[in-house]
């Protein structure tokens, strides 16, 4: 076990864990901050993303020990960021949630796409949001939802 | 609290009660009947409940899990229409099973169409109740008010009461025996576009979905399953799992009841997933494989070969199809092959378990909360009453979530260790021991007549029965009817026409997967009408608008004229016959779930089999619609799922196993190979209907017709190759 310190959407937690514990579980199970979620715990379905530092990553291969001393950002504090907040109104606005799992991986990668790419075009939008599955197909919508946000920004 | 019953118009019954001074409304939402719902029908069990409170708060408490369909927005909405509110101004709680009893489940895209009259004549009730209220207090006639916005208006006099004013009064009247409903032009609400009432929820991290619940102490566990379909454990040394520090518990899952959907496997609880998670990895097990251990696709496909050989039990017949096929010179005959699919909710498989001794609650992510109550009571041998079902939301079912398997895994968990336990399957578990759409084999034979008009259809499915697999008394001579969805009713004119079933089961775990079998039937029936249409040398658009022409057909309960006309819409709206340049279309259509949709796919294709899918265009006839917004939502989502087992990767078996794991080797659309998709709805006054499911079963054979008009090569299996689209390998 390890003791860490954490800091997450602003806030210090410390967490006595595993030190192999991926930061997924670490956030949902110990910091209870469970908009993070578990789809696949390989990598390869996005629904685990988050902002560490401002990039997207996913946390369920990434152990909490990578996290010290950096700045992680989840779906509960995404809201602060200017971009964060645009991207949920537009995400309103286009209604593009079905069941909705997926969608906080959807909206940390546009927060770190926005953030790059003020302006991004479909090809662009294509590149960062590949890796994000989404089960329910929503595909369409989300796409219109990012340049809905770009427009506001 | 005193209780007023009355029976209203359709033997809709309405029971009123007054509660803490608030106007409570009782009702049911009636439940197709299926094998997940034993309960008779004709007993009232209220599953409905309608709340208005002296603080004008009102309630609707429903048995119906929303999987991201919307169910928890259009139910809501059906009230408020009725009850003169504002949709915001109705608050939409889950009902428990046990608690608040009644029927419960969420499957065949029913939700909204079972409920749509129920609703309407409950708000009606409740409004005309309030009415008469106000009426008595004012002492004047009841023409004379008006419901409106929450409030009964004195018509041309400016006084006015709110509900919650009103309900106490209310709550002591009868309830009308028939309160009169709204008109379709007078409706502010049914018909109008929204967003979901839940949408923030859902992108702002605060949704809860059955893997974000807990309980003070609760355990988690993670459980390592047999992998061979039927395979037992010999023995196993938990050793390296119990050195894992937060590891308490390890031990085989003992069952007890039917059981038929658990495989056999070891429970490994902790403190933290991660520690339950890593044990479990670290288990060493013998196993013993039993009878499947070579068992692989090839197998299975043989099988079929076999069984497609037998005489097929009836579910349909017109004239005489072999004869007139036997006689034919303008004939063909057509094999399609389906396979195995998984549902891959995007939330993996959980549940939250309390097993104690003076109740059982369950809670998590579930499409049958009724029939995992059942379940688990014979599970652990109590009563029903004894166990408590809560629905939380549901990151996705499509099918997976009205299997109970999770739910009896959880309390047999729990039982054991006597704490709260949250099971979490791995994505692999999920892909693993899924309860897979069945693979199917269709023999399909077609005839025209001398002057080339058509004469024969004839269409054979041999599958797995899905009900069969696990009752078998639920198979009747021979024939699992859901077999023959999107079969039986088949609505083209031939004169000919057998539609026949051969039930051929196997090993691998199979369940109700979107749509059910009308994805398998839809895809042989439309990819041969088009294979029909070439050989009339027609166009494939007309050639199905003429064997759909003439006076309403009404098989099983769909009509001939609606398909027809959703099928010309498709035409108008896709442009058919005039696709860009460089693309080429395909068309199909079905009508499922007691609606309709009629595709059009646009595509363009590369010599090296690459295909681009550019545009879907789908006209849909689903009754009198209620959020314009959730259809859309629905048939995009339909279309998407359809395409992923259309064009990605499918369930194979191989060594007794399932091959595939996760998403790298069980892939679904991506972003950047999503075609547009516009969608039409038909504007109707008939009763609502379903439309979670019905925009599915087209689209594998509006595909595969494109893909003919692009290249000449004619796909009849799923999925669709390169190699197949450049016709370098037979299908
Ligand atoms: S859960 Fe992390 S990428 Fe799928
Ligand atoms: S909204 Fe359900 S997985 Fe994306």
């Amino acid at each position: 076990m390890a003791k860490l310190t954490l800091n997450v959407n602003g806030k210090t937690y410390t967490v006595d864990v595993a030190a192999d514990t991926p930061v997924l579980w670490v956030l949902r199970d110990s910091l209870k901050l469970t908009g993070t979620k578990f789809g696949c715990g390989m990598a390869q379905c996005g629904s685990c993303t988050i902002l560490l530092d401002g990039v997207a990553v996913r946390s369920c291969t990434m152990p909490v020990s990578m996290l010290v001393g950096r700045k992680v950002i989840t779906i509960e504090g995404v809201a602060e960021s200017k971009i964060g907040a645009a991207l949920q109104k537009a995400w309103l606005a286009e209604d593009v949630p079905q069941c909705g799992y997926c969608q906080s991986g959807q909206i940390m990668a546009a927060v770190a796409l926005l953030s790059k790419n003020p302006h991004p075009g479909d090809q662009d939008i294509n590149a960062a949001l590949n890796g994000q599955l989404c089960r329910c197909g929503t595909y369409q919508r989300i796409r219109k939802a990012i340049h809905l946000a770009a427009a506001e920004v | 609290m005193n209780m007023k019953k009355s029976i209203s118009r359709r033997n809709f019954i309405i029971n009123s009660s007054k509660a803490g001074g608030a106007l409570m409304l009782t009702f049911a939402l009636p439940l197709k009947k299926s094998p997940l719902v034993a309960a008779s029908e004709t007993d009232f069990e209220p599953n409905a409940f309608i709340r208005i409170s002296q603080d004008n708060e009102i309630t609707l408490w429903v048995a119906r899990s929303d999987m991201g369909q919307g169910v928890r927005t259009a139910l809501p909405l059906i009230l408020a229409e009725e009850l003169e509110v504002d949709l915001d101004k109705v608050k939409i709680e889950q009902a428990d099973t046990n608690r608040d009893c009644g029927k419960m489940g969420t499957g065949g895209s029913t939700s909204v169409k079972q409920s749509y009259l129920p609703l309407r004549q409950a708000g009606a009730a409740a409004r005309e109740m309030l009415i008469s209220a106000a009426a008595n207090r004012w002492k004047i006639e009841r023409s004379k008010c008006i419901a409106e916005n929450g409030f009964i208006i004195h018509r041309g006099n400016s006084r006015k009461l709110s509900y919650g004013e009103l309900v106490a009064e209310a709550a002591v009247l009868p309830v009308p025996e028939a309160a009169p409903l709204k008109e379709k032009k007078d409706f502010k609400l049914i018909g109008k576009s929204r967003g979901h009432l839940d949408t923030f929820a859902r992108i702002s991290g605060t949704a809860k979905y059955g893997i974000d619940l807990e309980l003070p102490g609760m355990r988690y566990a993670s459980v390592l399953r047999a992998p061979v379909f039927g395979a037992k454990i010999k023995s196993f040394d938990d050793a390296a799992s119990r050195s894992i520090a937060g590891v308490l518990e390890v031990f085989k899952i003992e069952r007890r009841g039917s059981g038929v959907l658990l495989s056999e496997g070891i429970a490994v609880v902790a403190e933290n997933y991660w520690a339950a998670y890593k044990g479990r990895m670290l288990l060493q097990v013998d196993w013993d494989l039993g009878d499947n251990e070579k068992l692989g696709s090839a197998d299975i496909r043989k099988q079929f070969i076999a069984d497609a050989k037998k005489t097929g039990v009836d579910a349909r017949s017109v004239g005489d199809a072999e004869k007139a096929f036997t006689g034919s010179e303008k004939k063909i005959e057509s094999i399609f092959e389906v396979p195995f699919a998984s549902h891959s909710p995007f939330e993996p498989m959980n549940c939250l378990a309390d097993v104690r001794p003076d109740g059982v609650d369950i809670r998590g992510s579930l499409q049958s909360p009724q029939w995992v109550q059942s379940e688990i009571a014979r599970e652990l041998g109590i009563e029903k009453t004894q166990v408590t079902v809560h629905v939380s939301l549901l990151g996705g079912g499509f099918g997976r979530r009205l299997e109970p398997d999770v739910a009896n895994e959880a309390a047999l968990i729990s039982k054991k260790i006597a704490a709260p336990v949250k099971v979490i399957w791995t994505r692999e578990d999920d892909t693993q021991h899924g309860l897979y759409r069945p693979a199917s084999y269709h023999v399909l034979q077609g005839a025209l007549d001398k002057k080339g008009k058509p004469l024969v259809f004839s269409h054979k499915i041999v599958a797995p029965s899905i009900s069969g697999w696990r009752w078998p008394d639920a198979v009747k001579n021979g024939l699992d009817n859901s077999m023959m969805e999107g079969l039986k009713n088949l609505p083209y004119n031939f004169p000919n026409l057998k539609l026949t079933g051969v039930i051929s089961n196997t090993p691998v775990h199979c369940g109700w997967w979107r749509s059910v079998y009308n994805s398998q039937n839809a895809f042989a029936n439309e990819v041969f009408m088009d294979e029909l249409a070439r050989l009339a040398g027609q166009d494939p658009f007309e050639f199905r608008l003429a064997l759909l022409a003439g006076p309403n057909r009404e098989l099983d309960h769909y009509h001939t004229h609606r398909l027809r006309k959703t099928l010309e819409m498709v035409a108008k709206t896709g442009n058919w016959g005039k696709p860009a340049p460089g693309r080429f279309q395909g068309i199909a259509c079905h009508a499922c779930f007691s609606s309709y949709a009629a595709e059009i796919m646009e595509i363009s294709v590369e010599k090296s089999g690459a295909f681009r899918l550019h545009k879907v265009t789908c006209v849909v006839d689903c009754g009198t619609v209620i959020n314009p917004n959730g259809v859309r939502a629905q048939v995009e989502g339909a279309i998407v799922y359809g395409l992923s087992a259309a064009v990605k990767d499918t369930i194979t078996i191989r060594d007794g196993r399932v091959e595939q794991s996760n998403f790298h080797d069980y892939r679904i659309l991506r972003i950047d190979e999503m075609p547009a998709i516009e969608v039409l709805i038909i504007d109707s006054e008939e009763a609502p209907t379903g439309m979670g499911e019905p925009a599915l079963p087209p689209v594998a054979a509006a595909l595969s017709n494109a893909i003919f008009a692009a290249t000449g090569n004619r796909i009849r299996k799923l999925p669709v190759t390169a190699a197949a689209i450049s016709g370098s390998s037979e299908s």
